[in-house]
């Protein structure tokens, strides 16, 4: 034991082992240190200079990750200088970042709202969610799907690649919004328990509406006091219902308060509210008035009749009910904005003659959305572009009679960059018209100032110099404290959206008052942007993307518009959706969630373009089906290059060139596809950023994800997981560090077959075939169809099969149903069928995976380590590149996927013959370990007589080695120290398995630490089945069933008084047409069979089969009643991994069925007189109580007499594991 | 004519300059005229200003002659071999009478050149007659122990050649105390900065005491093997080196029971480099010559504790080892009598640059860089103004003239901003812009970055990017506060040698000439009259007199004019190189 | 649905190399050993003149080096090339010593005659023009190597000169230079 270094960290003393790095210490005592380069898997590197600290009495700065400990050193990991340092790192890095956290869309929005989020959203048809989403941003989905300026839309950058129109962001919310409002289901946001506090809004427009529904659900009450008759503001009174129907603005506002926000209209404030009561019945105040007031046309005359400034003329109708008559009529509209649009689109609904449109610039300078002057023009408005109205011509009643108007032409631009009209001379003509509506612009009224100023008690409400509520322009906070305000009455006339953007503003601001927070504005996250170093051109996109027609908006025809009906008529079909959807570019990265380089920008407050200069620009590589790189942002860290050498040993990646030039690539212009890439994504488990990331088949998003921990079931290490999901769409898995899994590790199997668990074809009902089809059926009537069955053949005509991916507790209650309901001992797993006894001891024979890291000489035989064992793979070859652990590859394949790796391959023709023939020349040359043997094992000359008995040289022949070979490497492996033989048992048969054991007892190997055998099983739970009784003649906990103590601790314990006492070999049973009811749970012996003709005729010998499954697998295409299987993560229990560690895990995701597999088990057994609980836990401790009492085994030397290699069946026998590596295999090819 | 005997100067500097053919002619003519002249050839001795050199032995005495190409072997041969007359006019150094070159030789003191220009490297024998491998014969003689030989190298004082002046005898000490079977010696011969060439001159000329210093070394330490990691740019040190390597073996100074000395096994292993200045870092080093890419890792641990294969390694330079076998045969004390008080000993410049004699020299630690300038460079080239020596190469610095009297010595160099280095010494006058010099050894490190640190890979990126936009005439004052921030930041926040110094150039440049750079700045002018963005050419009407050297010169064809009248040069189409202002003999082209 | 992106990287194409045998050679005669990478890579240049792609995979699967670390070895050193030079190389010294006398100027004249920029080939394959850091004959500066001759004390007009006259001289003794390697 060494002696542990005391050092002084931030004026801590903390000791630490020796060979520590400051970082491990500073980490271990909750000190933390940004490093992006550093990976605890690795050795340390140093190449980010993130994590440097400063250390007493060294120059410069050092970094943590790399510098060890020694006696008396003293840390500082924090001050100003290290602060510099850190944040100058990340402004380096990002000078060369050519990368977008966001979109463009998400960037321009000025609510911020997670477009490319809600759009992967959109696509997976999860439109409550994508309305969830949209929410967090913008409360009004259904209003904006229809009415917005879509400020993304003008951003998508599809638009760079020639296309005419960006992405339909508006029209899929609108579709999305509207699925949610018919939605019996709709959305509901999560709503804190209320506070007490309440905030009167001043206004039900866009921004009041948006500042209620972020106050309700942070649990204030929110009035909103309206002026007006209904709630809605400029959306109901100033936008005409043809674009925004009243009763989709209504829904919306209905599910603001259903949240228990309250409106109270005709109230108006300095009018018939005062602000004196507002002070005492409310906690703080919220101005969201709106900028309402209709600019006059300014010109002479404008005081005659039937000249109408636009807002005016369209609130009207709306607070009359009643439409205006313009039949006949000639109406000129003036202006060239969106309320233009909609006073000359209003006007032609009117019945007007003539309508005309006069905007003093082109069409091309007009700020009205493209959309609306198409649709008016269809619609039959006239536009008089580049003239302005001078003078109003009146009649001698002051009506209205004509106007006159002046041609302008384009000057200079002004200060909006606009080219400036000037008029042309002598160019003035008269226009007769009938109406003028001028929509030139709004003002903001504020007739309440003088009633809140002389209530107010502390500080006063201004105005500013253009008549605007006067807030501070981060916080949106008034002179007044407690009262805020947002929207057009701040910031002038200007957008729903940016209403929606300010109130949020403003909630925030007021929610950081009403808890007593000083008022602060919302923290500003770092953003990377392309656009700080570049601005995208189409040169850079092009070649890139597919082109892809935008799905157009349906719209009324142009003769069916004389009406308020809506005009456009949203998107048909979910189909039509999905297909825009895929236009989106996901121009954001997948990262954002996780990215550590974010984290600390936004940490250490770091500017992208701080240092400005040369970047690299590199086209992302998808070429691998699952693993995609991308170098823009990429930081150099190196540490997938790393983990692949260090951890895989396959050495896929590496590094390219050098200096600023240099990046992460495989060779040479080779896909990581061409590789010895393992696909394991260890490389993206050490992504510190989104520069390698898994190439999903789905849009990523990305979103937030929920992690659900549970077990790896697609493999028998044990080794713990985390299934990363989006409201039940899985988007990732992860390993996840823990007893098993130290370095939080994955493979491939569970890394990308995660994808399977979001088939759409998951069986969740009970499905009954009848005719030749199926058809759903429910539960109770499946179960009393399989008592039906069962109770009419005898006992031992029924048969039952047992998955080994079921859990400990469905396997018990699989075995209990047989044995205590049946009265059989038909009770098996085709996993094992035919193939003997032999693999019994192996769940106990393994070196802990603990021990493997200090192993010197691997022997492996016969087994796939890095698809089919990540965690003991990846252990090996940490040992190979820590301590150059010796690898000797042993196979019966001319060609496996470790011989690149080993240091020898040796190509053998069976393995049992060479153990034999090993096991033979050890003892015949007298070398093997007689203390050992004497010490601990039974036997010895039983076995040695038998052995030196049977002919060596058939033996050595039947290897396929040499004698001289095969003697060699019993040598190695009994003189090699720290010298393991792994083997699988997919590959290796029971015999051979247990001559494995008889050489290491033989070598005295076994049972030393690091050194020995390592079994392996094949699935996750294959070691259940032995100890839950999946055995005709076991049962649980490997007892026999003819014990009779046993038999009376299960008589007990069931609440029976007899079982079955004989027992059947039930391959025989099934070959032979014995059984009638054949039961399989969990198993596809008919897709997973070597001869799948041979194992179908032998299934379909059954005359009634029920088959438990996740999906329709060919066993289950050949049921008469197909039940749904639950996941196990869906219902929680334990699996036994292959070194015997039983390990409970909980549900973490809703079951999808009914009725859970445990849960149908659970009936099943009741129906037969069996009460047996559904919950996995109670199982489980009535399992305990038959287990037998623990006694210390004696260990032997056991004798074979042949070979029994007859496994049948591949992939355990598991449609999971054959989905996911057929899927695989289909991908890479 | 009997004993004359002619030695031709065939350093790469020599061939380079033609001694090769001068070798062939005088070759040539000894046959022709069936003479009894032995010819002989050895390597650099230092005045490349003079190359190609060639040495004659005879009756009545030494005479090295200078600039003798091709062409004037005939002359020396008929006046002096034939005609027993030495032709004053080429003679740079005779015992007859003292001549302009002496000075250059006169103050300089030879250890690690001791026989450089003296003997024919290729000849094993050469170097024993010069007192070759009598320290190892020393050693085996008098069985020193590996601590007497640590003891007497810590006491000679000597620092690490190669620039980081750590104490060579400390470095073997270190080495010395793990224990291992395996065990390495590495001689660093990968001399990578620009302007520093005494490594390739020692590896030409005395191939042999290299490897008997590395001999030494690799026993005091108890090497096992010793590795020589030499540039490939460098093929006739390669060369020479293999020669000596396989004469040393067969004489039995290397293999079993090296140099006679009982269980001493030892060889040593040449490993060609392939081009990556950071290999000179230790770490790199070593991740090169295991051939992979030579990116430096973080110290400790140390070379001597885990280097080579994980095994124990000591790495010095060439000039280090050279300097052993000296200060094992004639003691510490003989070394630590040259220098000052912290730098023991001579230390080997490469005098480069602006200068009148340019090569290479051996001086005591302590003499003043003006007097290695003035006395033994001979001042500046064409008169013009010494305004600065560059130091170190690209870890360095410019030492300005007003700090000329410094003497060179570690401590003292060091302190000025730039770095005793490996000894390249670059002089330059005023016509050199100290922007473009600092810009010059910025592109360099950051093209020899190995990438893996951020603020090297990125910041020195950065800071060529200002200091190009700053000769562009495109910078801006903050410019200046922005480049020493980022310097600092670059020295305190990387891993190796490299990055902690690739800032000094522009910081000592600051430093000291910081007027130049706010002229670039300010009034967007080079006062050098160097950064071609700042700079105009106009032809002089008044001075023109249409003699069309200057249009015939241009190698874009910008200078239009007819023969006799006066040209002028079209601005678009001017690339800006000065050919015409140098061609021009009537000072009609103008600078601006 | 993802987006549907296009797939530009198109793998490496090879010249054909016809002749192997060297190489197996040179791979025989270090097999084994090791610390290899840099001799082998430097003796494989040396027979076909620079390193194409389809090397890589061939040293990897003699050596069992990961290609990775072959391909960042020959990226990471200036010594490598992966595409075919010239017949002859012009190495123009950018040393210290030689930039302060004005080796750009060298370098562009040399540009400018030969119509190819650094590190290009011309087209009649007989030069390729390089910048080097240092070739160590300080005192002639500025410099240029001219295949393994060298050129001191040059101006951008002298080294014009002496690469024309090269050219003329190889065009006079061998008709089709790109093949002569």
């Amino acid at each position: 034991m060494n002696d542990l270094i005391k050092i002084i960290i931030d004026g801590k003393t903390i000791q630490g082992e020796p060979g520590e790095t400051i970082l491990n210490v500073a980490k271990r005592s909750g000190i933390n240190i940004p490093t992006l380069c550093h990976d605890p898997r690795l050795d340390p590197y140093s190449s980010c200079y993130l994590c440097v600290v400063e250390v007493k009495g060294m120059r410069g700065h050092q970094p943590a990750c790399s510098t060890g400990i020694a006696e008396g050193m003293e840390v500082t990991t924090n001050n100003e200088a290290i602060r510099k340092s850190r944040r100058t790192a990340l402004e380096l890095i990002l000078s060369n970042h050519y990368a977008d956290c966001f979109g463009p869309c998400r960037q321009t929005c000025p609510a911020g709202a997670d477009v490319q989020g809600y759009i992967s959203l959109i696509d997976k048809g999860m439109y409550t969610e994508a309305v969830g989403l949209i929410k967090e941003a913008n409360p009004l989905p259904a209003v904006c799907g229809r009415v917005c300026v879509r400020p993304c839309e003008a951003a998508c950058r599809r638009l760079l690649l020639g296309e005419p129109y960006g992405v339909g962001i508006d029209y899929m919310k609108r579709f999305a919004a509207d699925q949610d409002l018919k939605s019996a289901d709709h959305f509901r946001p999560v709503v804190k328990p209320a506070t007490g506090k309440k905030i009167a809004i001043i206004g039900a427009g866009p921004g009041g509406l948006s500042a209620a529904y972020w106050l309700q659900c942070e649990g204030h009450q929110a009035d909103i006091f309206e002026a007006n008759p209904k709630p809605g503001g400029w959306l109901r009174y100033g936008i005409p219902e043809y674009r925004l129907p009243n009763d989709i603005l209504d829904q919306e506002i209905e599910r603001i308060t259903e949240l228990g926000a309250r409106i109270f209209c005709n109230q108006k404030l300095g009018d018939n509210l005062s602000y004196a009561d507002l002070k005492i019945k409310y906690d703080a105040v919220i101005l969201t008035i709106g900028s309402q007031k209709g600019a006059k046309l300014g010109v002479e005359g404008d005081d005659a009749e039937n000249v109408f400034s636009g807002i005016d003329f369209l609130r009207n109708m709306e607070m009359t009910g009643k439409r205006a008559d313009f039949s006949g009529k000639t109406v000129a509209v003036v202006g060239g904005g969106n309320t233009a649009m909609d006073c000359c689109r209003t006007s032609i609904r009117c019945g007007a003659r003539k309508v005309y449109v006069i905007y003093r610039r082109t069409e091309a300078e007009m700020p009205a959305n493209p959309i609306e002057i198409h649709e008016s023009k269809l619609e039959g408005v006239e536009y008089l572009f580049l003239t302005n109205p001078t003078y109003v011509n009146k009649d001698s009643n002051g009506k209205l009679k004509s106007v006159t108007c002046v041609r302008m032409e384009l000057g200079e631009p002004d200060a909006s960059g606009r080219r400036r009209p000037v008029p042309v001379k002598d160019s003035e003509f008269d226009l007769p018209v009938d109406y003028i509506l001028a929509a030139i612009g709004q003002k903001t009224e504020v007739t309440f100032l003088d009633d809140v100023n002389t209530h107010a008690s502390e500080g006063q409400l201004k105005i500013t110099k253009w008549g605007d509520v006067e807030a501070d322009r981060l916080t949106l906070q008034t002179g007044i404290p407690g009262m805020f305000a947002a929207g057009d009455g701040v910031t002038g006339p200007a957008t729903i959206i940016e209403a929606i953007a300010q109130a949020r503003i403003a909630s925030h601001s007021c929610i950081q008052y009403l808890t007593g927070e000083p008022v602060t504005p919302l923290r500003k996250e770092f953003i990377s942007r392309k656009e700080a170093l570049k601005t995208p051109e189409p040169d850079m996109m092009a070649g890139k993307y597919e082109n892809q027609v935008r799905m157009e908006m349906p719209v009324l025809d142009a003769a069916d518009r004389f009406n308020f009906n809506e005009v456009e008529l949203g998107y048909s079909s979910e189909e039509t959706t999905r297909h825009e959807a895929n236009r989106c570019l996901e121009c954001g990265c997948g990262a954002i969630y996780t990215c550590d380089l974010k984290k600390y920008a936004t940490e250490y407050e770091a500017v992208q373009n701080h240092y400005t200069g040369g970047f690299k620009e590199y086209d992302v590589d998808f070429r691998h089906p699952f693993i995609e790189i991308d170098n823009n942002k990429c930081v150099l860290c190196s540490r997938c290059i790393r983990i692949c050498r260090e951890v895989v040993g396959a050495s896929a990646l590496g590094l390219v060139n050098r200096g600023f030039d240099t990046f992460v690539a495989p060779a040479a212009g080779l896909s990581l596809s061409d590789t010895h890439c393992e696909s394991c994504g260890l490389c993206i488990s050490a992504c510190p950023t989104g520069a390698i990331s898994e190439n999903v088949p789905f849009k990523p998003g990305p979103v937030k994800l929920t992690e659900a921990p549970t077990i790896d079931f697609m493999g028998p290490e044990g080794f713990e997981v985390d299934l990363k999901h989006h409201k039940g769409f899985f988007h990732e898995a992860t390993g996840r560090k823990g007893i098993i899994n130290h370095m939080g590790n994955i493979n491939r199997r569970l890394k990308f077959g995660y994808r399977l668990l979001n088939n759409t074809d998951r069986i969740t009902k009970p499905m009954l075939r009848q005719d030749g089809q199926w058809i759903e059926t429910s539960f109770e009537n499946a179960l009393s169809l399989i008592k039906e069955k069962l109770t009419t053949s005898r006992p031992d005509e029924n048969a039952f099969f047992a998955g080994a991916r079921l859990t400990n507790e469905e396997q018990y209650l699989v075995q209990k149903l047989a044995r205590g309901g049946l009265k059989t001992n038909n009770i098996s797993s085709f996993h094992y069928l035919g193939r003997g006894d032999g693999y019994l001891p192996n769940g106990d024979f393994g070196v802990p995976f603990n021990d493997l890291h200090g192993v010197n000489h691997f022997f492996i035989m016969g087994c796939d380590l890095n698809t089919d064992y990540p965690v003991v793979s990846f252990l090996v070859e940490n040992a190979r590149f820590k301590n150059g652990a010796r690898l000797v590859n042993i196979t019966t394949a001319s060609e496996t996927p470790l011989d690149y790796k080993a240091t020898s391959t040796i190509r053998v023709k069976n393995y049992y013959a060479l153990l034999k023939a090993m096991n033979h020349y050890l003892l015949h040359a007298g070398k093997q370990n007689d203390m050992y043997l004497k010490a601990v094992s039974l036997n010895v000359d039983e076995y040695r007589n038998n052995l030196l008995s049977q002919d060596y040289l058939a033996l050595v022949a039947n290897s396929g080695l040499s004698q001289k070979d095969v003697e060699k490497l019993a040598d190695d492996y009994n003189l090699s120290s720290n010298a393991v033989l792994i083997f699988s048992e997919k590959e290796i048969s029971s015999a051979a398995s247990t001559e494995a054991a008889n050489l290491a007892m033989i070598t005295g190997k076994h049972g030393k630490t690091m050194m020995g055998l390592l079994p392996l099983r094949e699935n996750n739970n294959s070691q259940g089945l032995w100890d839950m009784g999946i055995r005709p003649k076991l049962g649980v906990g490997q007892q026999s069933i003819t014990d009779p103590q046993f038999r009376a601790k299960l008589c007990k314990t069931w609440g029976i008084n007899n079982l079955p006492e004989t027992s059947h070999c039930t391959r025989e049973l099934l070959e032979t047409g014995k059984i009638n009811n054949l039961l399989i749970f969990g198993e596809d012996p008919a897709g997973c069979a070597f001869d799948k003709p041979e194992i179908t005729k032998m299934l379909k010998k059954a005359g009634f089969i029920v088959v438990m499954d996740y999906f329709m697998t060919p066993t289950a295409q050949l049921a008469d009643l197909l039940l749904p299987a639950s996941f196990p993560f869906e219902t929680g229990g334990s699996f036994t991994n292959t070194q015997r560690n039983a390990q409970p895990f909980q549900a973490t995701m809703g079951c999808k069925p009914e009725l859970s597999t445990p849960g149908q088990l659970a009936a099943l057994c009741n129906q037969f007189g069996l009460p047996t609980p559904q919950q996995p836990e109670e199982i489980f401790i009535e399992m305990v109580q038959v287990l037998p009492g623990k006694k210390c085994q004696q260990l032997s030397l056991l004798t074979t007499e042949t070979d029994n290699s007859a496994r049948r069946f591949d992939f355990g026998c598991d449609a999971l594991v054959r989905m996911a590596d057929e899927v695989f295999k289909s991908a890479m090819n | 004519m009997q004993n004359t005997k002619i030695i031709v100067g065939l350093g790469s500097c020599g061939i380079a300059a033609g001694a090769g053919k001068t070798y062939q002619k005088i070759e040539t003519l000894i046959a022709e005229g069936n003479l009894d002249v032995k010819l002989g050839k050895t390597s650099c001795v230092g005045m490349c200003y003079r190359e190609p050199l060639v040495e004659i032995h005879d009756a009545s005495g030494v005479y090295l002659y200078g600039d003798i190409d091709e062409s004037r072997v005939p002359e020396i041969i008929e006046k002096h071999i034939l005609e027993q007359k030495p032709v004053k006019e080429y003679l740079v150094k005779t015992d007859l009478f003292p001549t302009p070159d002496d000075s250059f030789l006169k103050d300089q003191v030879k250890i690690t050149l001791r026989n450089c220009g003296m003997i024919d490297p290729e000849q094993i024998e050469e170097y024993e007659a010069h007192g070759g491998y009598q320290a190892v014969k020393k050693i085996a003689a008098e069985k020193l122990t590996s601590a007497d030989i640590i003891k007497t190298v810590l006491e000679s004082g000597i620092r690490g050649r190669g620039g980081g002046g750590f104490p060579t005898g400390l470095k073997w000490k270190f080495a010395a105390g793990y224990s291992s079977p395996e065990k390495y010696i590495i001689c660093n011969a990968d001399e990578g900065d620009p302007g520093a060439f005494m490594d390739r001159s020692v590896l030409e000329g005395d191939p042999h005491t290299v490897l008997e210093g590395m001999i030494i070394g690799g026993y005091a330490i108890g090497a096992s093997d010793g590795v020589i990691y030499c540039r490939a740019e460098y093929p006739l040190a390669i060369k020479r080196l293999n020669i000596a390597l396989n004469q040393a073996r067969e004489k039995g100074y290397l293999g079993t029971d090296a140099c006679g000395i009982k269980d001493f096994n030892f060889d040593i292993h040449i490993k060609e480099g392939a081009g990556a200045f950071v290999c000179g870092e230790e770490t790199a080093l070593i991740a090169s010559v295991e051939g992979r890419r030579g990116m430096p890792r973080k110290r400790p641990p140390f070379p001597a504790q885990s280097g080579l294969w994980n095994k124990p390694t000591n790495i010095n330079n060439v000039e280090t080892f050279a300097g052993i076998p000296w200060i094992i045969l004639n003691g510490a004390e003989a070394f630590a009598n040259f220098g000052t008080e912290k730098s023991k000993g001579t230390k080997v410049f490469a005098l480069a640059g602006k200068v009148k004699r340019s090569g290479l020299v051996e001086v005591p630690m302590g003499m003043t860089i003006r007097d290695v300038i003035f006395n033994l460079g001979g001042g500046i080239k064409d008169d013009k103004k010494f305004k600065a020596v560059q130091m170190g190469g690209p870890s360095g610095g410019c030492i300005p003239e007003y700090l000329a009297d410094t003497v060179v010595d570690y401590d003292s160099v060091t302190a000025t901003g730039a770095i005793m280095g490996s000894g390249g010494m670059v002089v330059m006058d005023e016509t050199t812009c100290m922007v473009d010099v600092a810009k010059f050894f910025l592109d360099f490190t950051c093209k020899e970055s190995c990438g893996k640190c951020t603020f090297c890979r990125i910041g020195t990126k950065r800071m060529l990017e200002i200091l190009e936009r700053i000769t562009n005439g495109e910078g801006k004052p903050s410019d200046l506060d922005e480049l020493i921030d980022l310097a600092q930041q670059i020295k305190d926040n990387t891993l190796c040698g490299l990055g902690q110094t690739a800032p000094n150039p522009v910081l000592t440049t600051l430093r000291y000439f910081r007027d130049e750079y706010e002229a670039h700045i300010n009034q967007h002018k080079c006062p050098a009259k160097v950064c071609k963005n700042l700079l105009t050419y106009t032809v002089n009407e008044s001075k023109c007199t249409g003699c069309t050297v200057c249009a015939r010169n241009c190698p874009v064809n910008a200078i239009d004019g007819e023969r006799k009248k006066a040209h002028t040069i079209r601005q678009d189409a001017c690339i800006k190189c000065g050919l015409c202002f140098t061609k021009c003999k009537f000072d009609a082209i103008e600078m601006s | 649905m993802r987006i549907n992106r296009i797939n530009k990287k198109t793998p490496p194409t090879d010249p054909t190399v016809s002749n192997f045998s060297e190489i197996d050679k040179l791979l025989a005669e270090y097999k084994g050993r090791k610390g290899t990478v840099i001799p082998i890579l430097q003796g494989v240049q040396e027979i076909l003149g620079y390193l194409p792609p389809r090397v890589f995979q061939k040293i990897a699967d003699n050596t069992g080096i990961p290609v990775s670390d072959l391909y960042g070895v020959a990226t990471f050193y200036a010594q490598f090339r992966l595409h075919p030079v010239g017949k002859l190389m012009i190495k123009v010294c950018h040393g210290t010593a030689c930039h302060v006398q004005n080796a750009s100027a060298v370098s562009s004249a040399i540009e400018e005659a030969l119509g190819v920029k650094d590190g290009e080939t011309t087209s009649d394959g007989l030069f390729t023009l390089e910048s080097v850091a240092c070739l160590g004959c300080c005192s002639l500066a500025p410099v240029m190597m001219i295949g393994n001759d060298t050129y001191g004390k040059l101006t951008g007009a002298e080294a014009v000169k002496i690469i024309k006259e090269i050219r003329q001289k190889e065009m006079s003794t061998t008709s089709d230079p790109v093949n002569n390697k």
